[in-house]
């Protein structure tokens, strides 16, 4: 191995100090996990509501207009075509 | 409680942990005593939180590590039995805390996390850049190593241990050691050598 690469990785990898307040989050349990994440988890989990939302209501929306129209002649009117045709 | 003819709240017997060889600080912590658990961190925390900064590359990231790295400590402390030195043993948690995050982060946004990195990087000065310039680019081309290479390079270089002690850290022989700091510095060597012979001068 080169020289200066031992050289560089002796200085740009020294040991450093732990910061005062590491006591504190060690003993009160304060930390950050997870909240670096928090601010891309919440509008995505915000998206992926609104597009099943958005898929259940067009589904919903989708089967109401056929159901009807399936239903139409045998309930709601089912003697109407006898008005007219009376051999039916 | 009276140890040595001393109370346990008495500044006598801090002294006297913080002066005791490992054996006593641990023997202080498995009793459960909070003096002892306050004097092994003022041991320890400098060498966790290096280890994990310079294994992260990132301070708030570090502190994470260094966290979860002592509250395993304190936790399973009854669990050391003194089949290795405590100091190896206190090296295998924080490693272990190391590759953690870095299986839970593979498994997030590393690409937002960097770029949120970019985002809060310090505006310094030209003359600030310059000096940092060289650290930066070595730090960046570690972080780069796969999780398995780095961590031998950070127990290396920040902490110093031989190949002996890394293999009994990472529970490996010391070829293994060797060979994956043999591939480290190659990698490494690849991806700064044009730095050298740009100005065939450190920065």
């Amino acid at each position: 191995m080169s020289d200066w690469l031992e050289l560089e990785l002796s200085e740009r990898l020294a040991p450093v100090q732990a910061p005062d307040e590491l006591w504190d989050r060690v003993v009160n349990g304060a930390g950050k996990r997870g909240r670096r994440l928090l601010p891309f988890a919440a509008p995505i989990a915000a998206v992926v509501m609104l597009i099943l939302a958005g898929a259940i209501w067009f589904m919903a929306r989708g089967q109401q207009p056929s159901a009807a129209f399936r239903q139409f002649p045998t309930s709601a009117h089912a003697d109407a075509c006898l008005l007219c045709h009376n051999t039916l | 409680m009276e140890v040595n003819g001393q109370t346990a709240n008495s500044p006598r017997r801090v002294t006297m942990v913080l002066e005791g060889s490992d054996r006593e600080l641990v023997a202080a912590c498995q009793r459960g005593e909070a003096e002892a658990f306050r004097a092994l961190f003022e041991l320890y925390k400098d060498k966790l939180f290096s280890i994990a900064f310079r294994f992260s590359g990132d301070r708030s990231t570090a502190m994470d590590i260094a966290q979860d790295a002592f509250l395993k400590l304190f936790s399973r402390i009854g669990e050391f039995r003194g089949e290795s030195s405590f100091e190896t043993w206190v090296y295998r948690v924080v490693v272990n805390s190391c590759l953690d995050y870095r299986r839970r982060s593979r498994r997030l946004l590393p690409l937002a996390d960097a770029f949120l990195g970019r985002l809060t990087e310090p505006r310094d000065c030209l003359a600030e850049l310059m000096r940092s310039e060289m650290d930066a680019r070595v730090r960046a081309a570690v972080d780069h190593l796969p999780p398995d290479l780095r961590i031998v390079v950070v127990l290396r270089y920040t902490e110093g241990l031989s190949y002996d002690d890394i293999a009994e850290v990472l529970g490996c022989p010391p070829g293994t050691v060797a060979s994956r700091l043999n591939r480290a510095h190659k990698l490494l060597e690849r991806r700064l050598s044009h730095l050298v012979r740009k100005g065939n001068t450190r920065v």
